[in-house]
């Protein structure tokens, strides 16, 4: 079949299902439903494998699918750019989903609403591949705001759940807060290269650097990086980074297989994605470089702090997935946009593995999900245990499995770079692996070792009492074990080809000042070499030592937990969680609040209401008041006051000549 | 003096002899008391005079400003020769042939407007339409309905 | 000399005595359509004298169609006045205040 055939296939097949699914759930019923999106799901994954060797062939396509308008000769296009880097994508996001509709039929088993939700996220595929696949702005932008509709729909999905509403809610206006600077950036490129398509705004990156815009009177800004800047604040929404990322510890009120697709996987690395894609327009600006890199280190270092003061086993992950996409950002901003893309790969196996292994811990605590309240599930839960304990060793870089070859890839790239920002981000990123290493070992201590502790201070405790924690059916554990597999293999075989091939030739543009990837590969000696020598780095004494400070507090002694009381100003400030959401809430929330009651009050009933309509009628019933005095009646007053008439007339006329 | 004699002729053939005595009729007709109408005639003789007095002399400055007082009397010889009445009418029936049949018509709207306006019927007269006569028919005045058959004593049913 | 002027003049006074008749006759109903009656004969004597001093024969056309109009007013108004008396048992114009707004 042709390529265009193959693509569309990939892209719609999970629309179709979504469809079917949506509309049609309640006569086709539950097995129903899921048969026919995970079908969808299994022929896109299937038509992505194709995709990949055809790419890994040569073969690009970049083409328009449907042209929907042409204004003042701009195109508004459908269109696809199959390269390397889509097609990774691809393969990425319909793996996951795949394993995330698997695990679903066992996650969701008891729940009403189940073809609404595996129609969300078969829809939540197609959204993705449209992001992914597409080349031109528009059809990106379409993909964004589709994959945050989803995200609303599935993080609200229990949506009686009040805590749910305003999860979802968060997330959305959060998400548009970002989508504002990023439309703000496809305005200046349409305005400025006058196209929306990827290839001729990237054939102008040139022009673009060369010329300046004024934002304030006066002040001359260098157009690629107000571009740069604003296209990022979109992906500061969607992928999290700090302050844009307050949405997305609220958004574990959804269920936890859309936590590991959406919120892992696929979503939230659509901002890196599309960093990735833009690498033309990026390279030409060395500030918008710096900027997501000192976003990205912040985002690193202080969401892995907050990760050590969560009791929800989602929360932490959640937060770990903030600090992993702050990781990725740091490379982008160094220009190493292949270790970015690497490590959204594996990062994308590895975090799906542990959201699902969490939420396999959840069905087997019976849907509770307290830490505290967990404990010694090693002998209970032996398969959630051994692929849990894989991912964790993968999340803190441990030598030879795939985060390992990623993060110091990124590490090393960090370390090699020179542009502005750099250094903090070296010593931000170090020390984020002390901190992954500590809040990861503290989640896998506090669950899986030591004493079970669920028995006795759990509030329903009749019927949870004879209930032990068991281990998960096959239909949930077989995904987190295909993951495991992925998340063990996928680094050491394809990090030479990502990083030191030339396997985004092409794609990925980068200027040899920036060049820092090509720097590390002077020094790569192949995967073997690389894992060998990786038990002699920094990073893994510093990840070591976070697991030992971990064991030592969190199982040898627990008493030592009390005396870090000491820290209990630090540990206040981590539980708010910088006072971030109670700032928003003080002065964004209640500001628009106030803004908006105000507007209603004055605005709408005092000026619209009052003024304009009643105010005309009023106006209309004075006036008409005081016109019937004329009508008296009597028609001697009508003929005084025709005679009147014609004498004005007459002297009208008199002394208008 | 202006010649203009048919006009002469017909304007008090039409006031005198039509409008005056429809007037008088009027008066007659009406009931009116005439003391109670005379009351408070002259509290308004000043504003009257004083409106009136003014709009004359509005006028009079109106007509000294525009045309030359002692402009001569030319009269074209035409107008002379023939006799009014021949001139009126040669105009009136050719050039403004419309407009003269629209004043009759304006008369005969005038007549039936008065007359309707005014007419009386006598209320207890009993006329009778002979259309109406004619076309009655069976259907019109009789109708056969069936009833229930009331009950009632036996006696009283033959 | 009797100028145009002369009959423009005489016009306009008995105009103005009209107007001076409706403003008098509060009470009668009667006098004020004598007076209306009164203004068309003082426009007929203006249509008149134009015609003479112009030479152009349409005034006097005018004028005969003027007639023809105040006739029938005059009839249709008194045929009002008389229904009005009829419901009303005076023709007294303060009283006709129905159409008050």
């Amino acid at each position: 079949m042709t390529n265009m055939n193959l693509y569309l296939i990939a892209a719609l097949s999970p629309l179709f299902g979504a469809l079917l699914a949506g509309f049609f759930g309640r006569q086709i019923g539950r097995s129903g439903a899921h048969t026919v999106t995970i079908l969808g799901v299994t022929v896109s994954l299937v038509a992505s494998l194709i995709v990949f060797k055809d790419v890994l062939d040569g073969h690009v396509f970049n083409g328009a699918v449907y042209t929907w308008a042409v204004i003042n000769d701009v195109n508004f296009e459908v269109g696809f750019l199959i390269d390397r880097l889509s097609a990774l994508m691809m393969i990425v996001v319909t793996s996951v989903s795949l394993m995330v509709h698997i695990y679903t039929i066992g996650y969701m088993k008891e729940d009403p609403g189940y073809q609404r939700f595996f129609s969300y996220i078969s829809l939540f595929t197609f959204a993705m591949l449209m992001l992914v696949m597409s080349n031109n702005f528009l059809q990106l932008f379409f993909g964004w705001e589709a994959v945050g509709l989803v995200s609303y729909l599935l993080i609200g999905f229990w949506y009686k759940k009040d805590s749910a509403i305003y999860a979802n809610l968060k997330a959305f206006l959060v998400n548009r807060v970002g989508d504002f600077g990023f439309l703000l950036g496809i305005a200046l490129v349409l305005h400025y290269a006058g196209s929306l398509d990827y290839a001729a705004v990237f054939g102008q990156s040139e022009n673009l650097a060369a010329q300046q815009v004024e934002l304030f009177n006066g002040v001359g800004w260098s157009l690629v990086t107000v571009i740069c800047i604003c296209l990022f604040v979109g992906a500061m929404g969607k992928s999290a980074q700090f302050p844009l990322h307050v949405w997305l510890p609220d958004s574990m009120e959804g269920p936890t297989p859309i936590s590991a697709l959406i919120h892992a996987a696929t979503m939230v690395t659509a901002g890196i994605f599309m960093v990735a894609r833009m690498s033309p327009l990026f390279e030409y600006s060395e500030a918008a470089l710096s900027f997501v890199l000192i976003i990205g280190s912040i985002t690193a270092l202080f969401m892995g702090l907050l990760g050590l003061v969560q009791n929800d086993i989602k929360r932490v992950v959640a937060y770990s997935t903030l600090s992993q996409l702050g990781y990725m950002t740091v490379a982008l901003g160094v220009s190493a946009y292949s270790a970015a893309m690497f490590h959204l790969m594996t990062h994308a196996f590895f975090k799906a593995l542990l959201f699902l292994a969490a939420g396999s811990v959840i069905i087997g605590m019976h849907h509770q999900q307290d830490m505290r309240y967990m404990g010694g599930l090693r002998r209970k839960m032996p398969v959630t245990w051994l692929v849990s304990l894989i991912g964790s060793l993968a999340l803190i870089g441990f030598p030879f499995l795939s985060g390992f070859y990623s993060k110091d890839s990124i590490i090393e790239s960090v370390h090699l770079s020179t542009i502005p920002g750099s250094g903090f981000a070296y010593i931000a990123v170090l020390i984020g692996v002390f901190i992954t290493a500590l809040y990861s070992f503290r989640m896998y201590f506090l669950v899986f070792e030591g004493e079970y502790r669920g028995g006795s201070a759990q509030h329903d405790q009749s019927e949870h009492q004879h209930h032990e924690p068991h281990e998960s059916p096959m239909v949930v554990w077989m995904p987190l074990v295909v993951l495991a597999i992925l998340s063990v293999f996928s680094g050491a075989i394809s990090i030479e080809p990502i990083l030191f091939g030339d396997y985004f030739d092409g794609v990925i543009f980068v200027l040899t000042s920036h060049d820092v990837v090509g720097q590390f590969g002077d020094h790569f000696h192949g995967w073997l070499a690389m894992g060998l020598h990786g038990f002699q780095t920094l990073p893994f004494w510093l990840a070591l030592a976070g697991v030992i400070v971990a064991w030592f507090v969190f199982l040898y002694s627990p008493r030592v937990r009390a005396s870090l009381l000491v820290f209990a100003p630090i540990t206040r400030l981590l539980e708010e969680k910088y006072f971030l959401d109670k700032l928003n809430e003080w002065c964004f929330a209640s500001g628009s609040r106030s803004l908006g009651s105000l507007l209603w009050r004055i605005g709408d009933q005092k000026v619209i209401d009052g003024l304009l309509v009643n105010g005309s009628a009023k106006l209309v019933g004075k006036a008409g008041v005081l016109l019937r005095r004329m009508q008296t009646g009597f028609v001697s007053h009508y003929a005084f006051v025709m005679i009147l008439g014609a004498f004005a007339l007459v002297t009208i006329w008199l002394f208008g000549k | 003096m202006l010649e203009a004699e048919f006009l002469a002729i017909s304007l008090i053939l039409v006031y005198v002899g039509a409008v005056m005595v429809l007037f008088l009729f009027v008066v007659m007709m009406l009931d009116i008391n005439l003391n109670r109408m005379r009351e408070g005639y002259w509290n308004y003789l000043l504003p009257a005079l004083v409106v009136a007095g003014i709009f004359l002399t509005e006028l009079i400055i109106l007509i000294g400003g525009r045309v030359v007082f002692s402009k001569p009397a030319e009269v074209p010889a035409a107008i002379t020769n023939e006799g009014n009445t021949l001139q009126l009418g040669r105009l009136l029936y050719t050039e403004y042939l419309y407009a003269f049949e629209l004043a009759a018509v304006i008369l005969l709207v005038a007549i039936v407007a008065a007359i309707a306006l005014t007419l009386r019927r006598r209320k207890d007269m009993k006329l009778v339409s002979t259309n109406e006569q004619f076309s009655a028919s069976r259907e019109n005045r009789l109708k056969i309905i069936s009833m229930p058959t009331e009950g009632g004593r036996r006696e009283d049913r033959s | 000399m009797i100028t145009l002027s002369h009959y423009l003049v005489l016009g306009a006074i008995l105009f103005s005595i009209s107007i001076a008749g409706i403003f008098l006759n509060r009470k009668n109903i009667i006098i004020i359509l004598m007076s209306i009656e009164l203004m068309l004969l003082a426009v007929n004597i203006n249509f008149v004298a134009f015609s003479h001093y112009l030479g152009d024969l349409s005034g006097q056309v005018f004028v005969f169609f003027i007639l023809t109009v105040a006739a029938a007013e005059a009839a249709i108004g008194l045929a009002i006045l008389v229904v009005l008396f009829r419901n009303l048992k005076t023709i007294n114009v303060d009283d006709i205040g129905a159409m008050k707004g």
